[in-house]
């Protein structure tokens, strides 16, 4: 007897890789920090998880978050431009999300902090 | 000491009467007297024979015509006023005597038709004489209002027993309606009107004429429900009840105890109103049929019903015509009451009693179309409705199914595509409504007509929330979704936009979710294959990638099996998920197989033939071991679970299908190999049937009524072959009921489970016995 597999219709399920997924830390947190829903979900103004509400992999520190969730963090003068995580400076990994307006946004955002921090050191050193 | 009473005084003093005045002395006036009392002698027809006819009551000397001597008497005695009311009241005083000696044997516990000769003997008796008499109008009124005061108390002794009202009540009730004895009556009529007995004889013929009319209507309407009955009433009323009426009424024109035909009428359509209040029940089942007299119905109860307001006169007003709103609430008890009886237990389907709901809105808003009597008898079928346990599954089935012949509820699904008659928008308050009327006046205060009259509505509304069937609704859409094998989904996204006027946009959001998932998996397709596959290879691997949070069957049932797929589709996957990591959908995402969800299209060759079979992916695991071009291949039950992955059970699961189909053989116990003949190989090109929602075979269908199995083989083995109804009926005494129903709730019949049994060969059928198969 032979066997042609003529089609296949298979399923599957997609998965955000999430930053220090290939073992640099150990545990990894499934829940956005800021909203604490799973980062395969939507931050809460989304509907559509996904492309729609894409996620932010942090460069400095290990920690994620939708992105729609860390800019409203960001846009506030009080977060310092840190992650609110772990309090080290929040620099997003560009490599690994595509050329949106979103993350165009979130990178002003980092440089006007990263410019407010250099400001304020450079008084402090004065 | 004896009490002084009326009879006393009578026996001491006794009532003057004209004899009285008999033998006075010899004056020219007492000589008058004489002449007139001999004249009137003896002030009652007692000579008169019975039988002969009153009409000829001249003979027998009981009356003569006065001579001229009479006459002068008769004028010098009676020449003025207070003389005539002197003699008046002498010459009823001696009537009175006369009638206590005589009336008994002439008028008492006689047949009907004798009684009223002798009432018109005595009559035309008395006329006679008081035509000569020449009375002025006061005295001769007093004298008849006396004669009609003795008849009465001869005629009706007692209040409370009315004996010749009642043998007059049947006199008329067997003549009423004759033709024949039409001249009869209405002489027996005018004699009893003139004899002071109107009312009595009119309340009676109105209580024939309504039992008539109720026996009529009886007989020709009940459990008439198709065609309109109301017209023929009326015109029955008119030609047939109405033609004797008349005839028999003429004489009482002049009287106030008039019958009018709008009053017949009225009464008429009453009596109909009651019978169909019996009926309502069976009315409502009946519905489409029952449209009809649900119309007429309307028309009787309705409060704008055009009866004319003449019912204020005579024996009408006394008649026990019960009031519209009394009437509307015997409706609703009755109907109440009868759902109680019959509908609302737990012998009934949940599916009849959702049909029964939705024709019991569409009847009461005939009946009533502002829908307060609906508010009130929906009210308990809502309550009891909550209670089953499978309502969701059957409504939400019944919304989705167009297949008439399966779907016992196309109504639901006809109604779902109609406009909805009502939208829920509780943002705009009532005060704000332009067009805002008061509530009806005999509603309920929780009122609110939309939410009962649109049947899909009204049933969702029974419910507190409507998330319950939003779920099973994503549940059923996520089933269908992946059965797809393509990405074309087009009759579900027209059903969701269905769905969501009557539920709300925002309840589906999940359902979008899952709707985009699939669209995404199109184009996320269409790219791989279109720029990243050479077009040479033999990719045969579609996937859809869901968004996994969002397919509430993800984690459940089928879908967490786990086993090995065949090698070249495992390969497959793994290149798809590195292609995918490639192109902009896939960016910073990577893919999980869900093994055991989807469905293959497989080709096998067997003895130079090609065969074609759609099924699932565990099915196709399976069979691929068995790949290879000789044909002495043969696995164990371990083999095959060692290669899969899978469990035993898994491996049963899928091995049985094909063994069904005549691919695979078992050639000893747990031990398989292909078939090597192509004969009876049994080609499933209608997939559809076989693993529509993932149950792949029909085996699996039954699993859960296997549970049933032990239990009919013990009834079979013990008590003989039994009946299709008696294996019910032990069923349903053995296992508790909420255990019954979720066994058979997936819409199958225990005599579908039979047949299947019977097709297994574990039961013989012989003349609607099941026996077990030997």
């Amino acid at each position: 007897m032979k066997v042609n597999i003529v089609d296949w219709h298979g399923v599957a399920t997609w998965h955000w890789k999430l930053a220090s997924n290939d073992g640099k830390a150990g545990y990894v947190d499934e829940l956005c920090g800021i909203c604490r829903v799973p980062f395969d979900g939507t931050c809460p103004n989304c509907k559509f998880p996904g492309d729609d509400c894409p996620l932010v992999l942090g460069r400095g520190c290990i920690h994620n978050f939708h992105v729609h969730c860390i800019l409203k963090w960001l846009e506030q003068e009080a977060s310092k431009g840190l992650c609110p995580m772990c309090r080290q400076v929040f620099v997003h990994d560009p490599e690994d999300n595509p050329h949106s307006e979103e993350f165009e946004y979130l990178q002003q955002l980092e440089d006007g902090h990263r410019l407010l921090r250099e400001k304020g050191e450079t008084t402090y050193e004065e | 000491m004896i009490p002084l009473s009326n009879e006393i005084i009578k026996s001491i003093l006794p009532t003057p009467t004209l004899s009285n005045h008999a033998y006075g002395q010899y004056s020219d006036i007492e000589n008058d007297l004489q002449l007139l009392l001999n004249w009137l002698d003896p002030c009652f027809p007692i000579e008169l024979p019975r039988q002969e006819q009153p009409q000829q009551g001249n003979n027998g000397g009981a009356f003569e015509i006065p001579t001229p001597r009479v006459k002068s008497a008769i004028r010098s005695c009676l020449k003025d006023e207070p003389s005539q009311f002197d003699f008046v009241k002498l010459y009823c005083n001696s009537m009175t005597s006369n009638f206590a000696l005589y009336a008994p044997q002439m008028l008492q516990n006689l047949p009907v038709m004798e009684t009223v000769n002798n009432i018109y003997t005595i009559q035309e008796y008395y006329s006679r004489y008081l035509r000569y008499l020449n009375l002025n109008s006061l005295a001769s009124s007093l004298f008849s209002r006396h004669l009609k005061s003795l008849f009465y108390k001869y005629l009706i002794p007692d209040e409370n027993s009315p004996a010749f009202l009642r043998s007059l009540t049947e006199y008329f009730n067997e003549n009423l309606f004759s033709m024949d004895k039409n001249t009869e009556l209405s002489k027996c009529i005018s004699i009893l009107q003139e004899s002071g007995l109107e009312l009595e004889v009119s309340s009676s013929i109105v209580s024939i004429s309504i039992e008539r009319v109720k026996s009529y209507i009886l007989r020709t309407c009940s459990n008439i429900w198709d065609k309109p009955v109301l017209q023929h009433i009326n015109q029955w009323m008119q030609v047939e009840l109405y033609k004797y009426f008349s005839i028999i009424i003429k004489p009482f024109s002049s009287t106030t105890a008039l019958l009018h035909l709008d009053d017949l009428i009225r009464i008429a359509h009453n009596e109909l109103v009651s019978l169909r209040i019996s009926e309502i029940f069976d009315i409502v089942l009946n519905f489409p049929t029952s449209k009809v007299a649900l119309k007429e119905l309307y028309q009787c109860i309705s409060f704008l019903s055009p009866i004319s307001g003449s019912g204020v006169n005579g024996p009408i007003s006394n008649t026990p015509i019960t009031s519209q709103t009394h009437q509307r609430q015997k409706l609703v008890n009755k109907f109440i009451e009868k759902c109680h009886a019959k509908l609302l237990h737990s012998g009934a389907d949940t599916i009849d009693i959702i049909t029964c709901y939705s024709s019991t809105i569409k009847s009461f808003l005939i009946i009533d179309p502002k829908g307060v009597l609906l508010d009130k008898v929906v009210r308990p079928i809502r309550r009891y409705l909550k209670t089953r346990s499978d309502i969701i599954p059957k409504v939400v089935y019944g919304l989705l199914n167009d297949d008439i012949s399966s779907n016992k509820l196309i109504e639901l699904a006809q109604e779902l595509k109609k406009k909805p008659t009502f939208i829920n928008n509780n943002n705009a308050g009532e005060d704000l409504d332009i067009n805002w009327v008061p509530d009806p006046i005999d509603a309920l205060p929780d009122f609110k007509k939309g939410k009962v009259s649109d049947i899909i509505e009204s049933i969702i509304s029974i419910f507190d929330s409507k998330s319950v069937f939003v779920n099973e609704f994503t549940r059923l859409f996520g089933e269908e979704l992946l059965s797809l094998s393509n990405y074309y989904f087009d009759e579900i996204v027209q059903k969701s936009e269905l769905l969501k006027v009557r539920f709300g946009e925002n309840e589906f959001t999940t359902l979008d979710i899952m709707l985009s998932d699939i669209t995404k998996s199109k184009t996320i397709n269409e790219t791989v294959y279109q720029t990243k596959v050479p077009p040479n290879s033999h990719l045969v691997y579609h996937p859809k990638i869901l968004s996994h949070m969002y397919w509430p069957m993800l984690d459940k049932g089928v879908s967490t099996e786990e086993f090995n797929l065949p090698t070249s589709i495992q390969e497959q996957f793994t290149s798809y998920s590195e292609l995918y990591a490639d192109i902009p959908f896939g960016h910073g995402r990577y893919l999980k197989m869900v093994p055991s969800l989807g469905l293959a299209k497989l080709e096998l060759e067997i003895q130079n033939e090609t065969f074609y079979f759609e099924v699932c992916p565990g099915e196709a695991a399976i069979i691929d071991l068995f790949n290879g071009d000789g044909n002495d291949i043969q696995l164990t039950l371990d083999d095959i679970c060692s290669k899969t992955g899978m469990t035993v059970y898994l491996a049963t699961k899928y091995i049985q299908p094909w063994v069904k189909r005549n691919v695979l053989l078992e050639i000893e116990t747990n031990s398989y190999k292909p078939n090597t003949s192509n004969h009876e190989i049994k080609s499933n090109s209608n997939f559809s049937e076989d693993s529509k929602n993932m149950m792949s075979s029909e085996h699996h269908k039954f699993a859960r009524m296997d549970k049933l199995w032990p239990l009919i083989l013990g009834m079979l083995t013990n008590l003989g072959p039994l009946s299709i109804t008696k294996i019910q009926s032990f069923l349903n005494i053995t296992i508790p009921k909420d255990q019954l129903e979720s066994i058979s709730s997936s819409n199958l019949t225990l005599k579908e489970y039979l047949d299947w049994c019977e097709k297994e060969k574990k039961l013989q059928l012989q003349q609607g016995l099941y026996r077990l198969w030997k």
